[in-house]
């Protein structure tokens, strides 16, 4: 049996998990609220939002992690694929909003 | 490409007041939520001791490994002891009535109020908003959603508007409600902080939402024996075996500066 401890302090994962998710929203928006100004259309945008979510999850990786997910993150890897759904609903809201107000209204 | 133009006072009158209006109905209902939480109930001090029995033992199965061998058998022993004999029961009150119905146990009541305070919050503002936009802002096309949906949409989402040809991106202002309905959570994230009562996303609330919070919200539900779950936390504290980190920890240590 591995006779080491492994400190896995609830408090702060639940902190750095609402640290990700609260960047993470409001980059999505902002990401929304250019893919609806730049006129992208439906699976464009699509992929503009795959594109969006991991330009930030790369940069939150880089910069704020310094390269190491499982220091603040567990598991490591659902980290990059676990909150793609919960994001969308934003960058569709402001999409949807910047694109009518760009292109459609006068 | 069907191209429509829309009036701007469309844009003006119905895009951003909807929007606007969203955004404080929910702030709102946040609000009104916290408000409406019943202060904590006070139990007695038999209450409150049977529970952090239960905690304690909770603790311990958890984090056993970090105490030393005989630590972890002089607690077990206590433990089982404790919970088997019933020492720390809170002593039956003659005068109770027997509720043979567990439904009708005063604390289930509340907790069933509680809930479905909760419930009617969150579904009432929805019913009115969506039948005050049916009402008035039915009939005309609100904005052209970027991308393409099937055609079972459309009776949703051009709910007022009867032509067949137009392209489901152009739809009516139901569908902008529900857009935002979705999409304003990450807006009252940023307004009332995490944690907040206007998203759904709080159905946690009344929930487990860590693993000591479940053993004590385990217990605060009535009409649970607590006897009961004291004989089966028994069991459980008596299979804790000697899995303790501290075994020989002194060769461990030496063996890793050596």
């Amino acid at each position: 049996m591995e006779k080491k401890i492994q400190p896995f302090v609830t408090e702060s994962a639940v902190h750095n998990e609402r640290v990700v998710s609260f960047i993470r929203n409001m980059t999505l928006s902002v990401f929304g609220c250019s893919a609806g100004i730049l006129g992208i259309t439906s699976y464009h945008g699509i992929l503009f939002y795959l594109f969006s979510y991991l330009f930030v999850s790369f940069l939150i990786y880089t910069m704020k992690m310094g390269g190491n997910v499982r220091e603040f993150y567990q598991p490591g890897l659902k980290f990059w694929y676990a909150k793609v759904i919960e994001g969308a609903p934003s960058f569709v809201l402001f999409w949807t909003l910047f694109y009518s107000l760009v292109y459609v209204y006068e | 490409m069907q191209q429509l133009l829309l009036d701007p006072a469309l844009r003006n009158w119905v895009l951003l007041p909807i929007m606007f209006i969203m955004i404080l109905i929910g702030v709102l209902r946040h609000n009104a939520t916290i408000l409406l939480q019943s202060s904590p109930k006070r139990l007695t001090k038999e209450e409150i001791r049977e529970q952090r029995l239960l905690q304690r033992a909770f603790s311990f199965r958890n984090n056993a490994c970090f105490l030393l061998p005989e630590s972890i058998n002089n607690r077990k022993d206590f433990l089982v002891d404790a919970l088997r004999s019933g020492k720390y029961l809170k002593p039956a009150d003659p005068n109770a009535p027997k509720n043979l119905n567990p439904m009708m146990d005063d604390k289930t009541l509340e907790n069933l109020m509680e809930s479905m305070k909760g419930n009617m919050l969150m579904v009432v503002p929805q019913t009115i908003i969506m039948t005050w936009i049916n009402e008035f802002f039915s009939g005309f096309i609100l904005l052209k959603l970027p991308f393409p949906l099937t055609y079972q949409f459309k009776s949703i989402f051009q709910s007022g508007v009867a032509t067949q040809d137009l392209s489901i991106q152009w739809v009516s202002s139901i569908s902008w409600y529900f857009l935002n309905l979705f999409g304003l959570i990450s807006v009252y994230a940023l307004l009332l902080g995490e944690n907040n009562m206007a998203s759904n996303a709080e159905n946690e609330m009344g929930m487990a939402g860590f693993s000591i919070t479940a053993a004590t919200s385990q217990t605060i539900q009535p009409g649970q024996d607590i006897a009961k779950l004291m004989s089966s936390e028994s069991e459980n504290v008596q299979i804790i075996g000697k899995n303790s980190l501290l075994e020989d920890v002194e060769s461990r240590v030496l063996k890793q500066f050596a």
